[in-house]
Order: structure tokens, then C-alpha cells, then sequence
């Protein structure tokens, strides 16, 4: 699964409330059920967390046929979210966006659209926001220093740093700040020294603390007390801010047993930034790691996990994780603590693949991204371990659940109609399947026959009497089974996403002219942004989760970053524009785009 | 003997007193080099730079003056209400004479260090600005920055220098006296290629504010052309149309401190693709910024405070804007405008009120016939006045969305419209002199010259309800003034020599 | 100037001295002044001229009286003229120029004569860079008081009387179709002189010449114009008083 998907939902798990809904404990039983268990709900329904969801004659297991086991066990990279190059801050009312090419960052009030711009040292490529203020970081690049600035004041406070840095992130509790170098980021030419090393900066006091950390950090990411946690290839760096006092070098659990298979491998963090699980190619299973212990551990799955995600922490089942293990059709919670038995949950014959969990951690979406796949999801209702199908029209790439928990967004991209969707159809039993396989089955004649002729099978098979087959195959054969799902020509090509509705498992696809991204969510709704595609320009908009309607507003320039500022009730989202532009609109449908174009040249007015 | 030789000595004594004190003042033996003449509220002044001097005609009553000047004019202007005549000269200084009914009164005088070739007037005439402009010359080292700023109440001139950014101030423009960023101030702009000066004239000595409109490594050239301050959302903006750029630069104020120039935000609002021409009407649902887009061609309704362009194409070529209120049928003012090009064959009519909403439905074109030119608007009434050809006129009514033709016999020369609106006055190559009456379309007119060829400019004195035929001279000054209505033979005055009246009291 | 003029005068006078009456073969002598200066050497001078001059032409042949001032004085006077008002100035650049005299006063009783003269004059300058031209030709009909000194062979006299000018006004350039700024066709003026007359040939000295005489004269005048506006067709130049004196010198005979 991408890293860079990942993220996003990642951070959402990790800064999720912890408050879940409190569960009985026993399995298959709700609270407010009008089921107990599928013998309580009607022929064809599943009882799913409670209330009975029509799944179809077929009932759970009856899974499409499979053409047969792809080797290939990996699901296709999901394309990422267009990374912009200046990715903006948001504060409190003030999004902040650095210029670097002017040495400035603007200031921008998103409820009285008027910019302040302030002269930074060289090159800020990195801003960040203090948290709960308008206050902002910014590395600068050029200069290697971190410019402290507020929009009320008029001064800023400059920090040089003791080596070159090119990231920079901000803790949880706005005091500390953290420069690092992501190797992923890394210019010809640049100077990449500082790859192990890391500087925490404390705000308040603006004391410097260089910190080494483990090779080639990837992520930063945050416990809800403060700690930072590396995610380096040695495993994952802890940093406890508030213990630092001077230089330091930080502790880093490693995340598997073999240091050297450290690389490539997909890590989670739990929220409160005790435990790691990780998940790496050829492994079957998970590695979970007790950070305060620092000894990994191998969890045995039987297959080889395709997705892992941490659920929110459960009053009663502590920390646990979802392991995805498509090849063997079933998915594993695994508690993390060590305490409690891993539990499978058979998922029949569908070949889910990726999950997203909600952040209130009762629902989870499983679905399957590849690409020679029919479309397919479920969801998952927990603790019940309920699975009911989700009846998506096209391939979902990705997904990602709101923070309120109650809707998920697949995302669709365009794929090619010529999936074979037809299976092949029943042989009879005394056919030779070698000779089946040498010999081009029925099906084939009536490719060959191109509408003219309508021999029947029998007849087709004559020409082919020159093979030295076996018994010509037995004829009337029957139509070919259709599979549950069949993706619409039409539609398939299309971009696009799916709403999916958590509790209810409906799902109302939504296309779209161009690949919708930047997905960022806002209370009750959620914002994407489309670049221009043919006639239709470029657009932001925001589909509103209650009721699953979109309303859009054009945009004058190709969208690059979204946010959020919840202070003033507004969301934004930078522009590509040689002066640079930023629109707001407000959070909820009514109002109008208002967009301030050229704070680049605010920084020219002198 | 002694009584003859007395006589003779006290004769040739008295004679060469005579010699010695029959000096000739000066300024006869110069010419007159009479500048354009100047045309005031009641009066015509003509600067007679070889002079120096000041000559002033009353066509009302026909009246001379002439005041002498302490130096050589060089540059003359005359203040939006035609009541001041600022004058340059070349010592340098400057002199600001207010005219009032008997002609200009010397108010004060002032010395200048640089020398200027363009005046820009506040328009309630308490402040100019003079600068360079390009036309000034003269002296050995130019610096065509500087700019002065004159308080023509207290008589005070401040001196300076703008920053300059590889440009000189192209055009100054000032704007009304307004409370701007929490105090009173009055707001000039010196408009250079890429950028512009803000510069406050209530606090002259206060640095300038410059604002670029485009980035530091572009090298095209935006060079703004101009600046409206209106009304927009939250205080006054002002907003800004540059030749070679595609949006309309909104300068917003947040706060600022008197006596400081208050540093202005920038907004580019887009506009289309090069705009030619906007205005700033407060319409219905608020203020909004209309732009004339030749290249659609239409205009789009730009709202200030959000940047939503709405763009509606016009069948007919459109390139400038006149806005304009005309009451609707249920009494309330709306706004309107209209659109036009110069060359093309009608106007457009646009309600400004319906246009974002209804779009080309509020759109209503009006073909004249004829390559349109010259479209100047009535003032006073919902009415302009347009040529077509070289000797068409034609009367727009806005209200009744109509086109009236009028032929004259011979290609019209030149066309004024009365300030009050009640007339126009034009001249033909057939040396014919004619006065309409905008309500009426009744003309009166009258020949004016036996050879029309000698009608250098037609002058319209208003508060004098005459008008001036300057004819050309290469001596003395010729005229022929008659009253702008009813004109009639008998009422026509000529003057041949006008700059020799009252020769013999100078 | 003056030297020219006279020379000029001179060559002018010298047909008009030829053509002059001769003076009878009996004119009067010298002689006949100078007896009669002895006679009478401190009676009233133009008394004791007179009658001696008297008896003189009355013993000469009858159309002429030796010794007596004939009734004819012709002169030919040149000077320069003043103009008092400083708005000359907007015509020439100097207030003063010449004028030339012509006059002929004939006596009609004792020392008065009535005398007629014509004179002109002008000035050229440029105003604002273009031509001017200013005339005066006016005639003066003068009551002449003539008081002769005949052992000096001087005599000085007043003249006074009205004068009629034609004035012409030029200021230059293209003034369209009433360029001249002018008055009315002729305008009324006074005028007042005192002269002073040299008759280095005549009677006192040279008896044979009888009454002819031939002299010298200086005269000094004030001409008042009373002129009042100046306007053509709506110009008004202003007011302008060509009023002013002058002196003249000049050639004189009489006979």
C-alpha cells in the first residue's frame, strides 16, 4: 500500500480520540441490534453489527470464481496525491505559505483575505504552525535556519541550525520543532550530511538540541504525550523532548529481528507511540515491536500480509492490528501487547487485499486494488468481526474513512473495459483438461465467428477436428456465469470515487471528469481538488458526508495543496499561479470561493 | 543773442533728456509666441511666452488684461474646476493664479529646484503634483524622478525624489481626498512600467510605498495605465489596470498610521485576457468591477472580494466602458453602461445590475451604421454623443436605446460638449460654426470665416456662454467669438490683432 | 544728421532761390539798412526797421519796398519730433523722429502774418517682431508774430494755431482685413512754436538784395493732439496721444 496515501489515514488513525464505542465484548452482538446473529435476519442478510444488510442470494462465501491465483502477491502502487513543492501551513485563521524564490512567507487571513508578507531568511521551503496559533515555523533552506513568526508581530526570530536540514515538523504541543533531513526530498548537488541527524529545537526557550537518530528517517511522527518517533530504516527513533538537555543520541527500536531487511517495509505507529508492527515483502507475518521493551517480535499469520493498519486502542482488547493477508482470503487482528489470541476473520472467497480503519475503530473498509481484479469491498464491523459486501461499481485504489467515522472515500481511477469479466465456463468432467488447454475451448469459436455465422458449438469444433483432441467438448455448454459485479464500459474509463455509507454499507459512486486528490476532511464534509481536464477546468470540491451530495466551485488555476482552517470555518486550497493563489471557501455548501491571487507580489511592495 | 543761445542749449538739453529717458520697455521688441490658449470658467488665457506674459479675453465682454509674468512660462495648466491656472516658468518656479471675474490674480509663487513638463491636479484643486513626465527640458542634468508636491491653499511645494525602479513615473494620478486606513489622506500614484509609486499628499514628506506587479525575474512589461479608487467590501480599494497584463490589481488598505503611507495589499483579480477598460459601479448585489475584454469580445463582472469572474461575450466589438444611472419603470436607479469600440458599427447597452445573473440577456447591441468614433458622454443626461464618419454625428439615448444621425455639409472639424450638457458645439471644414441643443436636436448655426481654412480650435467659455474661434495667426492673434446660442451673423465678433488690445498701456 | 540735411536744404533751396522773384534792378542796397540803423540806433528795432525798410521798397520800384520783410516766408524746416506718451513706445523704439516741415506764412499786418504749413513725419520699429509704421501729416494754419532784429539780421517768432492732422497706424503682421489701426480720417490739433531765424543773406547785410532774404531757422514746437481712441474693428490698442514737442531746423526765405 502506498506510503503516501498512508499517511494522511495514518495520521488520522494516530490523532483519532480515543473514545470508541463501548462494546459489550462478546462477539456477534450489537447493541441496539435488530439481530443477534444471520439467524435473526431475513434469507440473504447478514446480521452486520446488529441490523440485517441484504447481501444477496448467494449469501456470505459466494464470492466470484477465480480465474486463478496471480503470483504476483503485491497489490499495483497506488498513485499518490500530487505532492505540491510548497506545501502550506494552516494556523488558526492564517494560512501560511512560504515564497521561497522571494525569501518570504505570506500570511494569509483567510476571513479577511488580506496577506502580510515577512521577510525569512533564504529560501523557506518548510512551514509549519505552531499548534492552536497563527504562529509559524519556517525552515529556511538556503540559509539553514528556523524563522519563528507571528502575524500580529512584527518580528521574527531567527534560529541557525547546526547543519543543513530539509524537513521540518512541529510537535503536538507547539513547543517543539524538528528539522531533519528526508532523503526523499534530496536535490542534485545538495548537502546531505545531516542524514542521520536531527536537531529539536524548544520554542519557548529557543535551546537547540542535535539529536542523531537512525538512518535515512522517512516519517516523524507523533505520540499523543509529545515523544517523536522516527521512522528510519534502523528501526524507529524515540525522542522524548522534554527529557532532552543538549546533544543526544536516540534510542532506536528496531522494528524486525534482521537489521538488514529493514528497508522497503511498510511500519505503524500506535497513537500513544507504544508499540510499531511492520509488515515486510516475503514475510509471513507481522513484526510487532514494544517500543519501551525494544524487542521485536514475529507474528506467525500463515501468509504474507497485505496491508497492515492499528486499530485505536480498545478498552478491553488493548492495542491490536489489522493485518490484511489477501492470499489466504481471511484478515488477522493482532493484539500487539502480546496478551490475547491473534483472531482471523474468513473473508470467503473475496480477494480484499487493502483496509482502511476508522478512527473510531468499529468499522473498517477492506477492498481490493488490483487491477485484474473485479471490483470488490467489504465492510468490517467491530469487535463483531461482521463482514458484509459493499457493492462498489469500479476498482478502488484507495480509501480512506472520515474522522467522525461514519463514511468512507474510495478512490476510482480510469481502468481499461477489457478486464476479462467472464469467466471461462464449466468444463465437464470428462474433459481432458490438457487437451482443453491444447485445444481452444467453445468460447473461442465464437470469437472466430465475428457475428456471421451462428454455428453452434458443435460446429465450430469441427475445424479444429484436425487436432488430434479428445471427445469434442460436450455441447451446450450454457451461457457463461456472469460475476456479481460488471463494471459499465462507460464507466470504466471514467475517474471518480465512492462514498460508502459505514453503518449501512450503501455506496453512491460519484465520477468525475479528472482524478479528484488532496482529500482532506472538515467536519461533516470532505474537500477534494480536480486539475483542469479538457473543457472542464480546474475545481474544488466539497462532498458533504451527511448527504452524500458534492457541490463545486471553479478554481482559476491548477489546484496544488488543500487544508483546512477550522478557526474561521474555512477550507483552502493553493493554486499554481506564477504569483500564487489561494482560495477559500467556507466549510459548509453556501457562500461563495473567494480567492486572493499575487501574495508573491505582496512580497514586492515596498 | 544770449536769449537765442539760452533757448537753443535748454532745447538741446531737454533733448537729450528726452533721448535718455525714452527707454523702450523690453518687452516690445520680443515676439509674442503666444502658447495654446487656456480655457478657463469665464475667461481664455493665452501664455505669451516671448513676453513674458499672461493675456486674458473675456468673450463676454470682450475684455483684455494683460498681466506680465516674472519669467518665461513653460508649462500652463488649468485646474479641474477652471477656476486656478498653475504656471511654470523657467527661473524655475511655479505661480498659481486664481481667475475670477476680472481676470488671474497672482496668489503665490514658489521656486522650484527641477524642472517639470506635466502637471497632475487633485481633483478638488487644493494640491498638484508636477513632474517630469518626459516633456521637460532644459536643463543640463535631468533627474526624472523627482516629482514636487505643490498645497496650492498653504503655498507650500516639497520636492522629491521617487524610487525608481528602472522607470520614470509615466502618468500621476490623484485621487480624491478620502479616509483611507483609519485616517484622511489624499492618494497619488506615479504609474512606471512594472510598477507603481503610492505616495500621500496630505503628508508629503512621508516615503512612498511601491508596489511591483510582477515578480523580480520577470522582464514583460505591465505597465499600468489606470487607477480607480472605489468602494469595495471592507473600505475603499483601489484597483488597477496595466496594458500587457490580464488581471486588475485590487490594493487593498488594512491599517496604517497618518502621516505614514499606509502599505496597500495586492489581490489580482482576473480579467480575461488583456483588458482594455474598467469601471467600478456599486450595482445591486454589491460592488463589483466590470472589464472590457476585447479579445472575447465582452466584459466580465469580477467581484472584488472573492476574485469570481463571471464573462459574458457581446455581439459587437467592445473595447471602453461608460457607466451610467438611469432610473428603471419602478422608479429605482439602476446601473447601466455602455460599451463600445472605436471602428465598430454600434454600441452595446449593458444593465450592469442583471449582467451577472442574466448575462447576454442583459446585454442589448445598437447598430449605428458607420465606423463608430469619438464617444464622449452628455453629462446630466443619460445621452452621448458619438461621430460616425467624418461628418456624422450621432445623439445615443441611453433611456430610449435609440441612435439619431445628423449630417453635417462638411467633414466636422472639431466637437465640444457643453460641461452643463445642454449643447454641443461643433465646427465644419466649410468654415460653419453650429450649436445643438442636446434636448431639442435643434442646431443653430452660423459662417463663420470667409476662409474656413483659418479655424485653428474651437473654445467653448462656459461660464461666459461663448464660444472662441481661434483662428490661425502668425502675428497678432485672431478670434471670433459668439455667444453658444442662438447664433446669428450679427452677434459674431471678430478680432484681428486681439493680442494688441491694449498695446499702448503696457 | 543735421549736416546732411543741411547740405541737402542748401542743394533743395538753391532752385527755389533761383527761382525766386528777382529783386528789382533798384532792390534795395545794403545801404539802405544801414543808414537807417545809424539814424535810428535806439528805436524799437522792428520800428526803426520797418520804416526805413519801408521808405525803402516806397523808393524802389512800386511793386516792392526796399529794405522792408517782405509778406512771403518760405521755409523747409527738418527735426525731430517727441512723442510725450510712453505707449509710442509700442510703435518705434525711440519716442523721437523726424519730421519735415514745409511753411509758408505771408504778412498781413505789421509783424503778423498768417502762415500755412504742411508737414510729415514718421517712424518705422517693430512690435513683437513685426513691422510698424506710424505718419503724421498734418497741416498747420498759424498766426505768425514776427519780431525782426535788423542790425543782427536775426528775428525770432511765435507761431500758434490749429492743426489738422491725417495720423496712420501700422502695428505688422497679417491683421486680416483692417489691418491699419486707425483714426478718423483727420483729427484736430494745436500747435505752438518759437523759432529763431538766421538771415545771413538778407537786406541786413547785403543792400543790393532788397527784401530777399535767406536764412536759417530754428524752431522749437509742442503739438498737442486731441485724439481719443484708437480702435479698429473691436482692437483697442488703448489710449494714445501723440502730443508732444519737437524742434526743427531748417532753411528759410523770404521775399
Amino acid at each position: 500500500m502506498s506510503r503516501r496515501y498512508l499517511i494522511p489515514a495514518l495520521a488520522l488513525a494516530l490523532a483519532a480520540c480515543d473514545a470508541s464505542d463501548g462494546d459489550e465484548g462478546a462477539d456477534f452482538v450489537g447493541d441496539a441490534g435488530l439481530c443477534v446473529d444471520d439467524d435473526g435476519c431475513p434469507e440473504g442478510a447478514v446480521c452486520f453489527d446488529g441490523r440485517c444488510v441484504f447481501q444477496g442470494a448467494g449469501g456470505p462465501g459466494d464470492g466470484p470464481a477465480e480465474p486463478g491465483d496471480d503470483p504476483d502477491p503485491a497489490p499495483p502502487e497506488v498513485e499518490e496525491e500530487l505532492a505540491p513543492a510548497i506545501r502550506p501551513a494552516a494556523g488558526r485563521s492564517v494560512v501560511w505559505v512560504a515564497a521561497p524564490e522571494t525569501d518570504r512567507v505570506a500570511a494569509i487571513d483567510g476571513a479577511a483575505l488580506t496577506v502580510r508578507v515577512i521577510e525569512v531568511g533564504d529560501a523557506p521551503t518548510a512551514v509549519a504552525t505552531r499548534a492552536g496559533t497563527d504562529v509559524a515555523v519556517v525552515l529556511c533552506r538556503g540559509s539553514d535556519e528556523v524563522i519563528v513568526v507571528d502575524p500580529a508581530g512584527d518580528g521574527v526570530e531567527s534560529h541557525r541550525l547546526p547543519g543543513h536540514f530539509n524537513a521540518l515538523d512541529v510537535g503536538p504541543g507547539g513547543r517543539f520543532a524538528y528539522a531533519w533531513f528526508d532523503l526523499g526530498d534530496l536535490r542534485p548537488g545538495e548537502d546531505a550530511s545531516a542524514v542521520q541527524d536531527a536537531v529539536v529545537l524548544d520554542l519557548d526557550d529557543g535551546r537547540q538540541h542535535p539529536v542523531t537518530i537512525g538512518f535515512g528517517p522517512r516519517a516523524l511522527r507523533f505520540a499523543a504525550d509529545g515523544t517523536a518517533l522516527f521512522v528510519t530504516d534502523d528501526g524507529v527513533s524515540i525522542i522524548r523532548p522534554a527529557q532532552l538537555d543538549g546533544p543526544a543520541v536516540a534510542p532506536t527500536v528496531p522494528t524486525v529481528p534482521d537489521i538488514f531487511s529493514l528497508a522497503d517495509r511498510e511500519v505503524a505507529l500506535s497513537a500513544d507511540g507504544r508499540y510499531a508492527a511492520s509488515r515486510g515483502p516475503g514475510e509471513a507475518g507481522i513484526t510487532v515491536v514494544d517500543l519501551f521493551e525494544g524487542v521485536p517480535r514475529f507474528v506467525d499469520l500463515g501468509a504474507e500480509p497485505t496491508d497492515l493498519d492499528l486499530l485505536p486502542p480498545d478498552p478491553d482488547r488493548g492495542h491490536r492490528a489489522l493485518v490484511m493477508l489477501r492470499e489466504a482470503r481471511r484478515l488477522a487482528l493482532v493484539p500487539l501487547d502480546g496478551v490475547g489470541e491473534v483472531r482471523f476473520v474468513e473473508l470467503g472467497d473475496r480477494p480484499l487485499g487493502s483496509a482502511a480503519v476508522s478512527p473510531t475503530g468499529d468499522r473498517a473498509v477492506l477492498y481490493a486494488t488490483r487491477p485484474d481484479h473485479p471490483p470488490a469491498a467489504a465492510l468490517l464491523a467491530l469487535p463483531g468481526g461482521a463482514v458484509i459486501d459493499v457493492p462498489l461499481r469500479k476498482r478502488a485504489r484507495v480509501g480512506a474513512i472520515d474522522p467522525a467515522g461514519g463514511v468512507a472515500w474510495i478512490l476510482h481511477g480510469p481502468e481499461s473495459p477489457e478486464v476479462p469479466i467472464e469467466p471461462p465456463p464449466e468444463l465437464p468432467e470428462d474433459a481432458g483438461l490438457e487437451d482443453a488447454a491444447l485445444d481452444p475451448p467453445a468460447e473461442d469459436a465464437g470469437v472466430d465467428d465475428a457475428g456471421v455465422d451462428d454455428a453452434g458449438p458443435e460446429d465450430a469444433a469441427m475445424p479444429d477436428a484436425g487436432l488430434d483432441a479428445g471427445p469434442p467438448a460436450e455441447p451446450d455448454a450454457g451461457p457463461p456465469i456472469a460475476t456479481r459485479i460488471v463494471v459499465d464500459p462507460d464507466l470504466a474509463g471514467r475517474h471518480g470515487y465512492s462514498l460508502v455509507d459505514l453503518d449501512t454499507g450503501f455506496v453512491k459512486l460519484q465520477t468525475t471528469a479528472a482524478e479528484p486528490y488532496g482529500l482532506t476532511f472538515a467536519p461533516g464534509a470532505a474537500f477534494v481538488a480536480f486539475p483542469r481536464v479538457g473543457g472542464v477546468g480546474p475545481a474544488l470540491q466539497r462532498i458533504d458526508l451527511v448527504r452524500f451530495d458534492s457541490r463545486s466551485w471553479l478554481l482559476g488555476s491548477a489546484p496544488e495543496a488543500l487544508g483546512v482552517l477550522p478557526a474561521v470555518d474555512r477550507a483552502f486550497v493553493t493554486q499554481d499561479h506564477p504569483t500564487g493563489r489561494i482560495s477559500f471557501v467556507p466549510l459548509d455548501a453556501d457562500g461563495r470561493v473567494r480567492t486572493l491571487t499575487g501574495y508573491a507580489l505582496d512580497g514586492r511592495i515596498e | 543773442m544770449t536769449r537765442a543761445l539760452r533757448a537753443s542749449a535748454a532745447l538741446a538739453l531737454w533733448a537729450a533728456l528726452c533721448a535718455l529717458a525714452c527707454d523702450r520697455p523690453p518687452g516690445f521688441d520680443r515676439p509674442l509666441d503666444a502658447a495654446e490658449p487656456l480655457v478657463l470658467d469665464r475667461h481664455v488665457v493665452w501664455p505669451l511666452v516671448g513676453q513674458p506674459a499672461l493675456f486674458t479675453l473675456d468673450p463676454a465682454t470682450m475684455a483684455t488684461r494683460f498681466d506680465p509674468l516674472p519669467a518665461r512660462p513653460v508649462l500652463s495648466a488649468v485646474s479641474p474646476d477652471r477656476g486656478g491656472l498653475l504656471v511654470l516658468d523657467d527661473r524655475p518656479a511655479l505661480s498659481w493664479f486664481r481667475v475670477d471675474a476680472a481676470g488671474p490674480e497672482a496668489v503665490f509663487e514658489a521656486e522650484l529646484t527641477g524642472r517639470y513638463g506635466r502637471i497632475a491636479f487633485a481633483p478638488d484643486q487644493r494640491r498638484a503634483v508636477l513632474f517630469h513626465g518626459g516633456g521637460s527640458a532644459g536643463a543640463v542634468l535631468q533627474n526624472p524622478n523627482q516629482v514636487a508636491i505643490v498645497d496650492l491653499e498653504a503655498g507650500r511645494v516639497v520636492e522629491r525624489t521617487l524610487r525608481s525602479f528602472g522607470d520614470v513615473p509615466r502618468a500621476i494620478v490623484v485621487s480624491a481626498e478620502a479616509a483611507i486606513a483609519g485616517s484622511p489622506r489624499q492618494l497619488a500614484w506615479a504609474l512606471s512600467d512594472r510598477y507603481l509609486a503610492l505616495f500621500d499628499l496630505a503628508a508629503p514628506e512621508a516615503e512612498e510605498v511601491i508596489v511591483h506587479l510582477t515578480l523580480a525575474g520577470d522582464t514583460r512589461s505591465v505597465a499600468p495605465t489606470e487607477v480607480t479608487l472605489a468602494e469595495a467590501g471592507d473600505g475603499l480599494a483601489a484597483f488597477v489596470r496595466a496594458s500587457g497584463a490580464d488581471d486588475i490589481f485590487a490594493l487593498g488598505f488594512t491599517d496604517g498610521q497618518p502621516g505614514v503611507v499606509p502599505r496597500p495589499y495586492l489581490n489580482q483579480l482576473p480579467a480575461g485576457q488583456r483588458p482594455s477598460d474598467f469601471a467600478v459601479v456599486e450595482v445591486e448585489a454589491g460592488p463589483r468591477v466590470f472589464a472590457v475584454e476585447p479579445a472575447l469580445p465582452g466584459v466580465s463582472v469580477i467581484e472584488p472580494t472573492t476574485a469570481g469572474r463571471v464573462a459574458v461575450t457581446s455581439d459587437l466589438p467592445v473595447s471602453e466602458i461608460l457607466p451610467f444611472e438611469a432610473p428603471r419603470e419602478d422608479g429605482s436607479t439602476g446601473h447601466f453602461a455602455l460599451l463600445w469600440q472605436t471602428g465598430a458599427a454600434g454600441v452595446v447597452f449593458a444593465d450592469l445590475d442583471a449582467l451577472e445573473e442574466h448575462r447576454g440577456r442583459a446585454l442589448t447591441p445598437l447598430v449605428i451604421g458607420g465606423a463608430l468614433t469619438h464617444v464622449r458622454p452628455i453629462p446630466g443626461r443619460r445621452a452621448a454623443v458619438a461621430r460616425s464618419g467624418p461628418s456624422r454625428v450621432v445623439m445615443l439615448d441611453f433611456d430610449a436605446r435609440t441612435a439619431t444621425p445628423l449630417d453635417a455639409d462638411s467633414p466636422i472639424q472639431s466637437l465640444i460638449v457643453a460641461p452643463e450638457g445642454d449643447a454641443i458645439f461643433l465646427h465644419t471644414e466649410l468654415g460653419s460654426l453650429a450649436a445643438l441643443a442636446t434636448d431639442t436636436l435643434i442646431a443653430s448655426t452660423v459662417p463663420l470665416t470667409d476662409a474656413p481654412a483659418d479655424v485653428e480650435r474651437l473654445l467653448h467659455v462656459p461660464g461666459a456662454r461663448r464660444l472662441v474661434a481661434v483662428l490661425y495667426d502668425e502675428a497678432h492673434g485672431r478670434v471670433v467669438v459668439s455667444p453658444d446660442a442662438e447664433l446669428s451673423p450679427e452677434a459674431l465678433r471678430r478680432r484681428d490683432g486681439l493680442f494688441l488690445d491694449g498695446v499702448f498701456d503696457r | 544728421m543735421s549736416r546732411s540735411m543741411i547740405l541737402l536744404a542748401l542743394l533743395l533751396a538753391a532752385p527755389a532761390l533761383g527761382q525766386t522773384p528777382e529783386a528789382p534792378a533798384g532792390a534795395q542796397t545794403p545801404d539802405a539798412p544801414a543808414e537807417a540803423a545809424p539814424e535810428a540806433p535806439a528805436a524799437p528795432a522792428p520800428e526803426a526797421s520797418a520804416e526805413p525798410a519801408t521808405e525803402a521798397v516806397e523808393t524802389a520800384a512800386p511793386a516792392r519796398r526796399r529794405g522792408r520783410d517782405d509778406t512771403v516766408h518760405i521755409a523747409m524746416r527738418w527735426g525731430m519730433r517727441l512723442h510725450l506718451d510712453p505707449a509710442f513706445d509700442a510703435v518705434a523704439d525711440d519716442r523721437n523722429h523726424l519730421a519735415i516741415e514745409i511753411a509758408v506764412d505771408v504778412r498781413l499786418w505789421h509783424r503778423l502774418a498768417l502762415g500755412l504749413s504742411f508737414t510729415g513725419s514718421g517712424a518705422q520699429g517693430e512690435l513683437y517682431g513685426h513691422d510698424t509704421a506710424w505718419q503724421d501729416n498734418s497741416l498747420f494754419l498759424a498766426a505768425v508774430y514776427r519780431h525782426r532784429f535788423p542790425g543782427l539780421g536775426l528775428a525770432t517768432y511765435g507761431r500758434l494755431g490749429p492743426t489738422v492732422h491725417w495720423y496712420d497706424l501700422t502695428l505688422g503682421g497679417d491683421l486680416g482685413p483692417g489691418e491699419q489701426i486707425e483714426r478718423d480720417p483727420w483729427q484736430f490739433g494745436a500747435r505752438a512754436a518759437i523759432g529763431l531765424e538766421f538771415w545771413p543773406i538778407s537786406p541786413d547785410y547785403i543792400r543790393r538784395m532788397g527784401a530777399f532774404g535767406f536764412g536759417v531757422v530754428l524752431e522749437g514746437y509742442y503739438d498737442q493732439a486731441f485724439v481719443g481712441d484708437w480702435t479698429d474693428g473691436g482692437v483697442d490698442p488703448g489710449p494714445f496721444d501723440p502730443s508732444g514737442p519737437g524742434w526743427s531746423l531748417g532753411v528759410i526765405s523770404r521775399f
